[in-house]
């Protein structure tokens, strides 16, 4: 009797699938008999409040010159990728899912699986929850959907403020956030999320090349003490306009890197291994966006500064001054059910200067800069499919990557090119 | 000739009754599974229900139920939150794949949708407020 009541029970599970544009809610077994009526209305609401959702994205991306931005990009390259299943289970005032995700950009990602997010929400009141385990970090307007290819018409959000290499550095932390929603009456709501925790950042990721292009070098281990963070969002009476500011620090940021270096003109080449180091790297991000019939407008500024302490077998060698601003404006327009275009301006600017006086060229001067001014077509084939094409115009020779592997001086490199980007995307 | 002119204001404000009375007929309205039934809300409650920011509703966690396309839903959704229905799917999708919401039960239309709704406890969903039988009503347009 009980083995029947299971295997009906798995079988409506397993093969009673109802597929929608969003997510794969299970549809819910026939109610097991000889059960009392609460425990059969709780198994009918469990198994319709499983979900699962999904996608598949292959794109391709080509730039004119030399510069190779995400990858191989001069020669065009298909290593431009990601993939994602997740399932999630909700019951009262708790939330429990996962999401497994992988990805190629270039030298990036590598295929390899990794949990995107997984958490356990527990929600008791409107203007209280509490999430936990590997959380979506909150910045900004789009930063936890930032591999969400289907929420928008842009196949690169504007690459200032989500630089799709630093994924490490921006998708999710391992900790707690504190969120909820604060009702104002006439003056609408507030949005606000505090989170505290860590990220481990892998030594061959975007985020370790972003730190280390002052100097080309390997990085060796890359770690933080933690990232505290938070953000606090203001949906206006206005209905469809909000706007916010986000802040988060990575405190006691760390490299230990190895590079080669001619230490004065007559000596050798020599392997030195040294450590940089930053106590907090701040960054801050305010945020406007306003939907309005077929129209999103949106538009974020932000800055991020750090003061880096460089050195050498524990010998203090340099400090020097980091700050990056940036900024962007964009606007997308629904045309028809199968049409959607975008276009956005983009610019970033980032400095670092030496503090007092050393031998080893460090500190990137002068300033570099990048201007990218987008134009997206997205084509809706049905409501799982989409395709999108995307054209910039790229003005500076800034955030090209020097790396050991892939040497680009800032002297090598075209200050004004063209980039082609085109993606494919599946999504359940 | 007399006739006619005796009859064209007749047909004329029989034609606008008409129009007035399917205008009444199409009010969109937030239901709810009979469970809700003690629950009224009002338009910030509205608004945060249908935006994932109020999760339960009597203790009961909330399902939204969506039709893909429906006239009444249209005029709701653009009422409280600003959006079309293609922008609240967008929406909830994004909330969906990063973890932080419940995705509604999507259904190709409003008759579907009212179904649904009156067998999941703790379902809502907008409808024509003609069309809600079997529904406990939550708020009005």
């Amino acid at each position: 009797m009980v083995w029947r009541w299971l295997t009906r029970s798995a079988k409506g599970l397993a093969c009673g699938l109802a597929c929608g544009p969003m997510g794969i809610p299970a549809r819910g077994a026939d109610n097991p008999p000889g059960l009392s009526d609460s425990l059969q209305s709780l198994w009918k609401q469990a198994t319709t409040t499983v979900q699962f959702g999904g996608f598949v994205s292959q794109g391709f991306l080509a730039n004119t010159g030399r510069n190779n931005y995400l990858g191989q990009t001069s020669k065009g390259t298909f290593d431009f990728r990601e993939y994602a299943l997740n399932a999630s289970y909700a019951i009262g005032q708790f939330r429990f899912g996962m999401q497994v995700f992988g990805q190629k950009l270039g030298p990036y990602g590598d295929d390899n699986l990794e949990i995107d997010w997984a958490t356990a929400d527990y929600q008791p009141a409107q203007w209280f929850g509490l999430r936990a385990g590997r959380v979506k970090m909150p910045r900004g307007l789009y930063n936890e959907a930032l591999d969400l290819d289907s929420v928008r018409p842009f196949v690169l959000l504007p690459q200032s403020v989500y630089d799709a290499r630093l994924r490490d550095f921006n998708a999710a932390f391992n900790g707690a956030m504190v969120f909820g929603n604060v009702g104002l009456k006439k003056l609408g709501s507030l949005d606000y999320r505090v989170f505290y925790g860590d990220i481990p950042i892998a030594t061959d990721s975007g985020a370790s090349d972003y730190f280390n292009n002052d100097f080309p070098s390997n990085s060796l281990d890359f770690k933080m003490d933690a990232v505290i963070g938070g953000s606090l969002f203001w949906n206006a009476p206005l209905t469809g306009l909000r706007m916010g500011y986000s802040f988060s620090s990575f405190e006691n940021l760390r490299s230990t890197r190895e590079a080669t270096l001619q230490l004065s003109a007559l000596a050798p080449l020599a392997s030195v291994v040294g450590t940089k180091q930053t106590d907090h790297y701040g960054r801050h991000l305010f945020s406007i966006e306003y939907t309005k019939g077929n129209w999103v407008l949106a538009a974020e500024a932000g800055r991020e500064q750090a003061f880096y302490h460089v050195g050498t077998r524990g010998v203090h060698i340099a400090d020097t001054d980091f700050t990056s601003n940036y900024f962007y404006l964009s606007a997308a327009r629904r045309i028809n059910p199968w049409l959607e275009l975008g276009a956005y301006y983009s610019y970033s600017r980032d400095t670092e200067s030496l503090i007092g006086t050393t031998t080893i060229p460090m500190g990137k001067s002068p300033a570099l800069t990048q201007a990218d001014l987008a134009l997206s077509a997205r084509f809706d084939i049905n409501e799982h499919l989409t395709f999108k094409l995307e054209g910039h115009y790229m003005d500076g020779a800034g955030k090209i990557f020097d790396t050991v592997q892939n040497p680009q001086p800032v002297a090598d490199r075209d200050a004004a090119w063209f980039l082609f980007a085109a993606k494919l995307t599946y999504s359940f | 000739m007399t006739v006619k002119k005796k009859i064209l204001p007749l047909l004329v404000f029989a034609v606008s009754l008409l129009h007035c009375t399917a205008a009444v007929q199409a009010a969109p309205v937030l239901a709810g599974h009979t469970g809700l039934a003690a629950q009224t809300l009002d338009g910030d409650a509205v608004r945060a229900v249908l935006l994932g920011k109020k999760i339960t509703l009597g203790g009961i966690r909330v399902v939204i139920v969506v039709a893909r396309a429906g006239d009444a839903q249209n005029a709701f959704l653009q009422s409280y939150t600003g959006m079309t229905t293609s922008q609240f799917l967008t929406y909830w999708r994004r909330l969906f794949m990063t973890g932080g919401g419940s995705a509604p039960r999507i259904v190709d239309t409003e008759a579907d949708a009212r179904k649904l709704a009156a067998e999941i406890p703790g379902a809502i969903v907008i409808l024509d407020s003609s069309n809600a039988a079997g529904l406990t009503a939550l708020a009005a347009n």
